[in-house]
């Protein structure tokens, strides 16, 4: 193939990999499912027993709860004027915690804030919808917000 | 009343006689040999600018009357010599139009209709009305046409008619002309109230009991004089004449707050009275031109001179641009807020990833695009990638179709010199528009960046949920007992009806579609209900199957079909569990989803794709099923992984990659796949594979 004259930001380079058969056994379209690390990666969660958390909650639970939910439960609805911090992916930056992009709020014990889902410190987010790098850890930042509730 | 008396004896007369000697001295008026419906207005206009009376007219001598008053000399005589014949003539007239309910309305009266001096400069029509004139306080459209339109847009104007009749819009028409004959059916149909503008006198039109609108005429309808208005601009006697057709177009336009007007003939009378109504600030909206119609038509024209381009459809979905506010569609600066575009799922592409998907495409394509390639971006935003396929792939904009669900994108269009000529849409890109030359497998090329997880098919819950707000027939068993029924609690407010056709129809389209039928099962669904509100690039978006039977994931094609059959002309009905089911499905599929087979549907057997999507369309389990379709249907040629701060900048957040693929000329079978050797190395070149 002829070499790529345009520059996407953040790819200075452009890597064309043929991989028709993997695709095949795979179903897999996305690119980075066929970088060498994303397989080294996939290979040792799955060493380590790692799951999809649908297949990681039981359908029934010992003490006969009908399971774990993560994430919002119910319609989401922001009070501007909320004690809750409420937290989403888009907040997530690279350079950590952002409430500048969307600072919703949600009132205090409102079904936007079970207990399961306030964060703190030294909890790791992971998103349901997400690409390497931007999954954070929660420090000692919640001193100064008084509470944060976190969506999937 | 002594009738025979002078006109001019009518002086001293105060309170209901001093109005009607009024009405007398105007039916008179109206009966002047050789004064016309123009001198009518001319001596009308006289007598107000100069604060005078119709008393002071007929008190005048032959010269006044030619010099004050502009009467030609055997007018002038008339009026000074048959005086006491025409006001004994016109107490007759009186009495006979009110015997049928009509009533004269001079400038200046109170029920006369406000906003006309700009239309008259001034000199005002003498008005006959029988009906309803209260109507003419209302909100007040027109829907015209010049003369000799098309089939296609009497039904697209039928269309665009009773959307607004549904929604509550007074129509303004004329009886006879076909255009008008079908908006004034329209509003029959719907209930609605009607103004409608006759081309003769209103004692001339027959009986006083006949409907007016021809075809409604046909359907047994009724005069309806609370919701009718009839008006007339002609003397009550008045037969039609040359010339009373531009006098009547006038009239309903000067009455119309807003004109929709469908095809405009180069040079005409409808043409004339829009650059009016454009400048003197009323709202006009005019049809972009349709494909076939092949007429030189005058819609571009006014279009570029300040109307308001609607897309013409057999639905009328465009009716909303009417309906909204007037300011929501002036400024794009005011409503491009962050949320509003979160909200549609709408993330622009930054131009220069909209660059490389075209130097990608001219790399697949192995030679520059010829210059009538046809492209299209069925979600085309602010128009980016129609930007790039000119300055990068040197394409002409007359080739480049856009559409964008988005009407605030509509006036940034207009400001776009680079777009000028190219054909851009306000409708939904999803659904076909054989009227604007949309339609399936037309495309040579299809690139675009289509919503993420929009909330726009969501709407289609409000379908099953409007049927429970609508009464039903009570439910009785043997013995007269009404049965008792827990029904569900709507979460919105009743579906208008205008809406409710509208979202029919997109239903209808979507039905179609492949891709939520795909292998996808109730479990799923339940499984994801909970993420679904917060995981952008998530297939499922909250629904409520509780009380319901579980949909199996053999029913859909089931579902397919009976949409497929419904009769054209009748609502999807809504009380029925599979319509519900089907709706219930359809707006549990993600936008995203939907609009890659649409990417794949628009291109010709052969045509090249470039398509945005989230990861979650080329990863996710989910969308396995969907991913093996596609590869039926197409070739996948390249994927390109984005760098995730490409759509930061916008409020995105989402991972996306660039699908490259190429429509087959014939699908493959399923497990196609299965019989080919994939380690022969095949290559792709010059737009072919070679090795499979």
């Amino acid at each position: 193939m002829k070499e790529m004259k345009a520059q996407l930001p953040d790819a200075p380079r452009l890597e064309v990999k043929l991989v028709q058969r993997e695709i095949r056994e795979n179903n897999r379209w996305d690119a980075g499912y066929y970088d060498h690390a994303f397989r080294e990666n996939e290979k040792l969660l799955t060493g380590l027993g790692a799951v999809p958390l649908g297949q990681f909650i039981p359908d029934e639970l010992p003490d006969a709860s009908k399971g774990i939910t993560y994430g919002q439960v119910g319609e989401r609805h922001f009070s501007p004027r909320g004690a809750v911090r409420y937290l989403q992916v888009i907040n997530i930056r690279d350079t950590g915690i952002d409430f500048a992009v969307k600072p919703d709020r949600v009132s205090e014990g409102s079904h936007n804030d079970p207990d399961r889902s306030r964060v703190r410190a030294g909890d790791i987010l992971f998103t349901n919808n997400a690409f390497r790098g931007t999954d954070t850890t929660v420090s000692a930042w919640s001193a100064s917000i008084p509470s944060t509730s976190a969506a999937s | 009343m002594d009738v025979a008396a002078p006109l001019s004896k009518t002086r001293h007369k105060t309170g209901r006689h001093a109005a009607e000697s009024r009405v007398i001295d105007l039916l008179a008026l109206t009966a002047v040999d050789g004064l016309g419906d123009e001198g009518v207005a001319q001596v009308l206009y006289q007598v107000r600018r100069c604060n005078s009376t119709l008393e002071d007219f007929y008190q005048s001598d032959v010269q006044r009357l030619q010099t004050h008053y502009g009467l030609r000399r055997a007018a002038a005589e008339c009026v000074c010599q048959q005086a006491s014949r025409l006001r004994a003539d016109a107490v007759d007239r009186l009495e006979r139009a009110r015997s049928v309910g009509v009533l004269a309305l001079a400038p200046g009266d109170a029920g006369y209709p406000a906003g006309l001096e700009e239309f008259y400069d001034g000199q005002l029509p003498l008005l006959s009305a029988r009906g309803n004139i209260e109507l003419l306080e209302g909100p007040t459209v027109a829907v015209l046409s010049s003369t000799g339109t098309s089939s296609q847009s009497l039904t697209n104007a039928l269309a665009f008619a009773s959307r607004l009749a549904e929604a509550g819009q007074t129509l303004v028409t004329g009886a006879e002309n076909p255009t008008y004959n079908l908006v004034g059916l329209a509003g029959k149909r719907a209930g609605a109230n009607l103004i409608v503008v006759l081309h003769q006198g209103l004692l001339t039109h027959g009986n006083p009991d006949r409907e007016p609108v021809p075809l409604a005429r046909h359907s047994d309808r009724e005069f309806d004089p609370q919701r009718t208005l009839l008006l007339s601009p002609f003397r009550l006697e008045g037969r039609w004449q040359k010339g009373n057709g531009p006098r009547r177009d006038r009239l309903v336009v000067a009455l119309a707050k807003t004109v929709v007007a469908m095809e405009v003939k180069p040079g005409g009378v409808v043409e004339s009275l829009c650059r009016e109504a454009i400048a003197r600030k009323r709202r006009v909206f005019v049809c972009q031109p349709l494909e076939t119609s092949g007429v030189n038509l005058a819609n571009e024209a006014l279009i570029d001179h300040g109307a308001f381009p609607l897309v013409p459809d057999p639905v009328g979905s465009n009716s909303d641009l009417v309906l909204k506010p007037p300011t929501s569609l002036e400024s794009v600066a005011e409503t491009d807020d962050l949320e509003r575009r979160r909200e549609l799922g709408q993330f622009f592409t930054p131009p220069l990833v909209a660059r490389f998907m075209w130097d990608m495409l001219e790399i697949i394509h192995d030679k520059r695009f010829p210059k009538g390639t046809r492209v299209i971006d069925p979600a085309c935003g602010d128009g980016v990638i129609l930007r790039a396929a000119i300055d990068r792939a040197r394409l002409p904009a007359g080739s480049l179709f856009g559409v964008d669900i988005d009407d605030t994108l509509v006036s940034l269009w207009r400001q776009d010199k680079l777009l000028h000529g190219a054909r851009l849409y306000r409708t939904n890109g999803l659904v076909d528009n054989p009227s604007i030359g949309i339609v399936e497998g037309a495309f040579d090329v299809v690139a675009g960046n289509p919503p993420f997880s929009g909330k726009g098919l969501k709407e289609f819950l409000k379908l099953p949920e409007d049927s429970l707000s609508r009464p039903r027939a009570q439910n009785l068993d043997l013995f007269g007992e009404t049965t008792m029924h827990e029904e569900a609690v709507p979460r919105h407010p009743p579906l208008p009806e205008h809406q409710r056709t509208v979202l029919d129809a997109v239903a209808r389209a979507l039905s179609r579609y492949a891709c939520w039928r795909l292998g996808l099962d109730a479990e799923e669904e339940e499984e994801n209900l909970a993420a679904s509100e917060s995981a952008p690039g998530d297939l499922f978006a909250g629904l409520n199957f509780s009380g319901e039977r579980r949909v199996q994931s053999g029913d859909y094609e089931r579902m397919a079909q009976l949409v497929a059959d419904w009769p054209p002309d009748r609502l999807l009905d809504t009380s029925r569990p599979d319509v519900r089911d089907t709706l219930r499905r359809l707006a549990s599929t993600a936008i995203e989803v939907f609009f890659t087979e649409r990417f794949l549907r628009l291109a010709k057997p052969g045509g090249l794709i470039a398509v945005i999507v989230p990861e979650s369309i080329l990863a996710s389990d989910r969308f396995g099923p969907l991913r093996k379709w596609l590869s039926c249907q197409m070739d996948l040629l390249a994927v390109v992984s984005l760098p995730h701060k490409v759509f930061t900048g916008v409020g995105a957040n989402a991972k996306t990659s660039i699908l490259f693929a190429q429509r087959l000329l014939k699908p493959r079978p399923v497990g196609w796949d299965e019989a080919v050797d994939f380690n022969n190395s095949p290559t792709f070149r010059g737009g072919t594979w070679s090795g499979i």
